[in-house]
């Protein structure tokens, strides 16, 4: 009976089914944010530092791997950043996030193996692997459009166990990071650190520039020295980094220690220096995005901002259109068959002809303007969040001009994949 | 979830569990596993002994502490240190600290005619081991209490080797 309400116990923590959107919008941010951060960063000197230096970690010395020279690293680190990319927008996933995962390992191990491994980044390795294994991209990625488009899936993925055990097993090893600090930190002083000087006098060494980045803040020597302050902070360290792993099971005390850890390492930088920010990366798998999506709408006044017509039996047409339900997370958007809706259509907007919405995709705004052709994905975008971050592009007057003519080419070339040409004649002008 | 994936997602959970709850009973480190040692150990006294820092020898020869990131990338001013200190400790250790010492050099006058940091012209690097009586804001950083020459290396010396 134990073992029967173990393994339910089990089952429900890893394998209950949810759908993709959790860790769909983690992938993304958590890839984003890395390429963000490693943007600029440059491993390639490591090909040039003297080998007198190298003291390998076990890693490197049980797989023999070597270190490549100067320009087979740069080769590899661009890759890499291309693969981190990918993967946050979810092009190709998962070989974007193998190949993120395999150079990932190899380019953030490398210093390790120059000195001292530092803690900052192996968190993030255990994630490549685990998202390597995942099913990340079913959504929330370009690969889920493409799917969309294909196969005219409008619903998307329904809710499977494939996305709750990689955003379980992240926030695992996250926690046993935090604790095993914690552990260690208990294990190696007792309780003398927090209620000796320990902190006081940390504080004090890191201005003598011992960490791998100095302080943000210059006020780490005024803390050491206001009684009581960094023995208080010494006892929040422990006690978020100890007991962190309650945020795996306490939903309500969840806040607390997550909001905890960020401010510990928030607060790591400022106050002592280590370069900790790419590990807060990691938080954006605590979020329930699903929820926070609900929360959002429910907020938004509901009505539709736009109307759009297509031609239900054009091939492009019905591909296109579970990309806009998809992409229209705040159910902005109207979508209306000219070809099987039309009585309805024309008794709505009677501006509208039923050629000339079969010719060219035709939008509505709620302010009654008519906009044809590419101008109605320009009004689309206005309501779409992912075409708010195209909005700047398509001001420019240039953009416009060769979307109206990429368009028009496409439009007039569909015939060739849908199942019903095109009019022949030119649409009548609108009055 | 077919069998084989299942059995796949288990192991996978497997090893990521067992692989960071050895590294933290045992006090190893196995990256990306570690125990996560990092500031456990509680200083008792206010001092900063034992650091070793590079010191730049300057053509007027002046010493300048070389701690910029820029200078000494793509090492920094805490890897190269303990790497350097533990690199010391070992059987032919001092050697080999030298032949690191002379590449730290030939690299940063590399990237200083490069144009990619602003450090001075030198004509050589020092090794000290340094210790200080700790001070707020590290007011005494130029005035250690001790410390003591361990490699020198020079260009024009390396260049004649």
């Amino acid at each position: 009976m134990k073992a029967h309400a173990l393994a339910s116990a089990w089952r429900r923590f890893w394998f209950s089914p949810v759908t993709p959107t959790n860790l769909g919008v983690a992938r993304c941010l958590f890839f984003l944010g890395l390429a963000l951060f490693y943007f600029p960063h440059d491993f390639s000197g490591w090909g040039s530092v003297s080998p007198a230096l190298f003291q390998p970690i076990w890693l490197f010395d049980s797989f023999r791997i070597p270190v490549l020279s100067e320009d087979l690293l740069r080769i590899v680190q661009i890759t890499w950043k291309v693969a981190l990319l990918s993967s946050a927008i979810g092009f190709m996933t998962r070989p974007s996030m193998a190949i993120s995962a395999i150079l990932g390992t190899y380019l953030l191990g490398l210093g390790h193996n120059f000195g001292q491994t530092y803690h900052f980044d192996a968190i993030l390795v255990l994630a490549f692997w685990i998202l390597a294994f995942s099913r990340a991209g079913d959504a929330w990625s370009v690969d889920a459009l493409r799917h969309a488009a294909q196969h005219r899936d409008v619903a998307g993925p329904p809710p499977n166990p494939e996305y709750h055990w990689p955003v379980q097993l992240i926030l695992v090893a996250f926690s046993l990071v935090f604790c095993a600090a914690g552990i260690a930190k208990l294990r190696g002083s007792g309780l003398q650190w927090i209620f000796s000087n320990h902190l006081a006098i940390l504080l004090d060494r890191v201005q003598y520039h011992i960490s791998d980045a100095d302080p943000v803040l210059p006020w780490s020597s005024t803390v050491a020295r206001i009684p009581g302050a960094a023995m208080m902070m010494a006892f929040s360290t422990i006690f978020f980094e100890s007991l962190y792993p309650i945020a795996l099971f306490s939903r309500r005390l969840r806040p607390l220690f997550v909001l905890g850890g960020i401010f510990l390492i928030l607060g790591i930088r400022a106050m002592m220096g280590p370069t900790f920010e790419n590990f807060l990366l990691i938080n954006f798998f605590w979020v329930p995005w699903d929820r926070v999506g609900y929360w959002i709408r429910a907020r938004m006044p509901s009505r539709t901002s736009i109307y759009v017509f297509y031609d239900g039996d054009c091939g492009v047409c019905t591909s296109t259109i579970p990309v806009l339900r998809r992409l229209d997370l705040l159910n902005r958007v109207e979508l209306l068959d000219v070809t099987r809706q039309w009585k309805a259509v024309s008794a709505e907007f009677p501006m509208l002809t039923r050629e000339r919405c079969l010719a060219d995709m035709h939008a509505v705004t709620s302010d009654g303007s008519v906009h044809t052709g590419f101008d109605a994905y320009h009004a689309l975008a206005r309501v779409l969040p992912l075409g708010w971050l195209a909005r700047p592009i398509l001001h420019f007057a240039a953009v416009q001009r060769l979307g109206r003519r990429l368009y028009r080419r496409v439009a007039d070339h569909r015939s060739r994949s849908c199942k019903i040409p095109v009019a022949t004649a030119p649409p009548a002008p609108l009055s | 979830m077919t069998r084989n994936r299942g059995l796949l997602v288990h192991l996978l959970i497997a090893g990521v569990i067992a692989g960071s709850a050895y590294d933290i009973a045992t006090r190893q480190e196995h990256w990306p596993f570690s125990d996560y040692p990092m500031f456990a150990v509680a200083h008792r006294r206010p001092v900063l002994e034992n650091w070793y820092r590079l010191f730049g020898v300057t053509h007027d020869n002046r010493e300048v502490a070389i701690l910029k990131y820029s200078e000494l990338w793509p090492l920094d001013q805490s890897r190269l240190p303990l790497g350097l200190r533990r690199l010391y400790q070992q059987p032919g250790g001092p050697e080999r600290v030298r032949a690191a010492v002379a590449d730290i050099l030939r690299r940063y006058e590399l990237r200083r005619q490069q144009g990619l940091h602003k450090g001075p012209p030198l004509r050589g690097l020092r090794l000290y081991t340094v210790d200080w009586d700790l001070e707020a804001y590290a007011a005494n950083l130029d005035r250690p209490r001790s410390r003591t020459l361990l490699v020198e290396v020079g260009s024009t010396q390396e260049a004649s080797r």
